[in-house]
């Protein structure tokens, strides 16, 4: 009967209409109708869903960062998901990201998971010497060795491969590796190339951007990994910075207005936001904002480094300003 | 049973044309001629099944409208049910006391707005104990964006519980077990899971009659790209909407969709006066798949929540907070006018 439709897959019945599917399968209504049900419980089975009861008793530790302060602010580290840290550059977004390899590969009785970490490098190459001293430094009664074994390394240097591996390759590699912790560094380094944007690219980009957050949040629920993207910035300017007027319904009130990227309004200048824009906005769970606050203005090495929780499901202090003084 | 209304041409039924073509042959030309045959003559004289008999027949039987007096709607309307969101300021926006059963609610807002928490928040609150002013009922979560993080919850639900309880010997009180039992989460990857599962998902509300609230979040994500055919897009949500709608209208329960934003650019003359606004996502046409329509946005340092779109609300616009409870009123706030009553023009 299906046959007869010529329906080249499952999913090509699943997405057509009751009267479609009766007129090309020659059924009745009522017949359609029980069909694309049973469809449909086949395609996707009842068991997966669970109650939050499950969910909670299937949950695992956060992973943490490896700084006290820090994890109190993310309530006990990253959960699975995927996670973005932004900040200017220098501001330690390597630097936590390590940190993380670091924890998610070391023994359980040092609080870290015991799994394995892979690290796509797509900018700069692994700084490979600053991680075996972070390990030292923060872990200094484990030998290094097991930490640097199960941190694997790929070095990503152009789009379209950046694209495969992160749809395709990406969760075998979790799996076969354990991995408790994927960090790319950086999403955006292959896509900022051809900011020519014209609307098309614009909109092939979101599309890129969509398949890579899909792919990354399926692989981060499957395998209870937390995937890490860190992101540059790009400056607001003094135009764009009070934001762009809320649409979308009448009398938008010019006072209504909504902040480009959601960020808060600071009250200094510098605001910076995240690159790629809303279309990549949307696909992270958890935003994290890394910034510098002079303490002693004019003295560098009086500056503390500004954790911000922008976006986070786990975590309610939206920005609430917590520091997290890195203490190197 | 009016007989005169039965008297109906043959040929006004819902029936393939060689089977019209048969009855008429046969002699018969209203339904009044059809109202004695019993099936098996019928498929006899028609040299047809049994099967294809019945459905001619079973067309008689059916009564062809069914309609609700506008009083029983009123009477219904006054006893539907609503589940509060914890934010005073944001239920009296919604009618007085919550999100309300039988309707499709839509929450609109950029990523960090609370989407999620206020869908959380709806999950507890949908279980309140009917003696604390609640529901008693359960809370289906799909989750397309992965972002349902479940100690989140744990936590709303504990300063749920606290609130509740503030005051009073907590005998008849619940524990987070029972809450989190009662909260059944579907993960969904792609959009053809999505629309499997709306499909299927009338056996399991019938097998969980005390679902009181189901949320969506977020109804785009999976919708956003990746449609060749823009046609197909419209039709799938189409026709996701229309089974929402009918699951809130037969099960009474609250339907919430979570929605995201994306950034309109439109063309003014001359390049420089091109200006962007955030919109919901998913187009124009969607803005008709629900029956409230609340956009979030920050102004300045407080989050504020605008409904848009409604029946029978005002349009208003309250702010509302996040904190590590859930879901509250900012701190100071009180509603200016009670927003059921409409302003009469005078």
């Amino acid at each position: 009967m299906i046959l007869v439709a010529q329906f080249a897959t499952a999913e090509d019945v699943l997405l057509s209409s009751e009267s479609e599917l009766a007129k090309r399968a020659r059924i009745k209504g009522e017949d359609a109708k029980a069909l694309l049900r049973q469809l449909s419980s086949q395609l996707f089975s009842a068991p997966k869903h669970q109650t939050a009861q499950e969910l909670f008793m299937r949950s695992t530790d956060g992973l943490s960062t490896g700084d006290k302060l820090l994890d109190e602010l993310l309530r006990g580290g990253l959960r699975p998901g995927v996670t973005e840290v932004f900040g200017k550059s220098g501001v330690g977004k390597t630097q936590l990201a390590l940190q993380l390899c670091v924890m998610a590969t070391a023994p359980a009785h040092l609080g870290g998971l015991d799994g394995g970490a892979i690290y796509i490098a797509t900018e700069q190459p692994f700084p490979i010497t600053r991680f075996h001293d972070i390990a030292l430094s923060r872990l200094p009664t484990l030998d290094p060795i097991q930490v640097l074994d199960r941190t694997h390394i790929i070095h990503i240097r152009d789009q379209e491969t950046q694209q495969h591996v992160l749809s395709y390759c990406l969760s075998p590699a979790i799996a076969r590796l354990k991995a408790r912790v994927v960090i790319i560094d950086s999403i955006a380094a292959n896509f900022r190339g051809d900011e020519g944007a014209s609307e098309l690219n614009v909109a092939l980009r979101a599309n890129m951007l969509y398949e890579i957050g899909r792919a990354l949040k399926t692989a981060a629920h499957d395998h209870q990994c937390v995937i890490v993207c860190l992101n540059q910035v790009v400056d607001v300017f003094e135009g764009a910075r009070h934001g762009q007027v809320l649409g979308g319904f009448k009398g938008a009130s010019p006072s209504l207005q909504l902040n480009m990227n959601n960020m808060k309004l600071a009250a200094g200048k510098n605001e910076v936001a995240p690159s790629l824009g809303l279309a990549w906005s949307n696909m992270v769970n958890t935003r994290i904002k890394l910034s510098r606050v002079n303490i002693a203005p004019g003295n560098l090495l009086g500056q503390a480094r500004l954790l911000d929780a922008e976006t986070a499901e786990h975590l309610f202090n939206h920005g609430a300003g917590c520091r997290g003084k890195d203490d190197r | 049973m009016p007989m005169k209304q039965m008297q109906r041409p043959v040929s006004t039924l819902n029936l393939d044309q060689a089977l019209r073509t048969r009855l008429h042959n046969a002699g018969y030309r209203t339904t009044a001629d059809l109202k004695d045959v019993a099936a098996d003559s019928l498929a006899q004289q028609l040299k047809v099944s049994i099967d294809q008999a019945m459905s001619v027949l079973k067309q008689l039987k059916r009564d062809p409208l069914v309609s609700v007096s506008a009083l029983t709607a009123l009477t219904r309307e006054r006893q539907r049910s609503f589940v509060t969101t914890s934010c005073k300021a944001f239920d009296e926006m919604l009618g007085g006391s919550g999100v309300p059963a039988g309707r499709v609610t839509e929450i609109c807002g950029a990523p960090g707005m609370g989407k999620t928490q206020i869908g959380m928040q709806l999950c507890v609150n949908a279980q309140i104990l009917s003696s604390q002013g609640g529901e008693h009922g359960e809370a289906i979560y799909i989750d397309t964006e992965g972002s349902f993080i479940v100690e989140r919850v744990v936590e709303i639900a504990e300063a749920t519980l606290e609130a509740l309880n503030a005051g009073k010997d907590s005998q008849d009180s619940q524990t987070i077990e029972q809450f989190l039992s009662r909260i059944h989460v579907f993960r969904i990857h792609s959009y053809v899971e999505q629309v499997a599962l709306i499909n299927q998902l009338d056996d399991f509300l019938t097998e969980h009659p005390k679902v009181k609230v189901l949320i969506i979040d977020s109804i785009a994500f999976h919708f956003r790209q990746n449609f060749a055919d823009m046609g197909l897009r419209t039709r799938l949500l189409n026709g996701m909407a229309q089974h929402l709608r009918r699951f809130a209208e037969e099960f009474d329960l609250a339907v919430v969709m979570m929605n995201q934003m994306t950034t309109r650019v439109t063309r003014g003359q001359g390049s420089d006066n091109d200006s962007s606004v955030l919109v919901p996502a998913l187009g124009d046409s969607w803005g008709h798949a629900c029956t409230n329509r609340i956009i979030l946005s920050w102004q300045y340092e407080v989050r504020y929540a605008a409904l848009v779109k409604s029946p029978n609300l005002q349009e208003c616009t309250i702010p509302y907070a996040i904190t590590s409870k859930g879901v509250r009123d900012v701190p100071g706030h009180r509603p200016a006018t009670n927003p059921r009553k409409r302003l009469l023009p005078t």
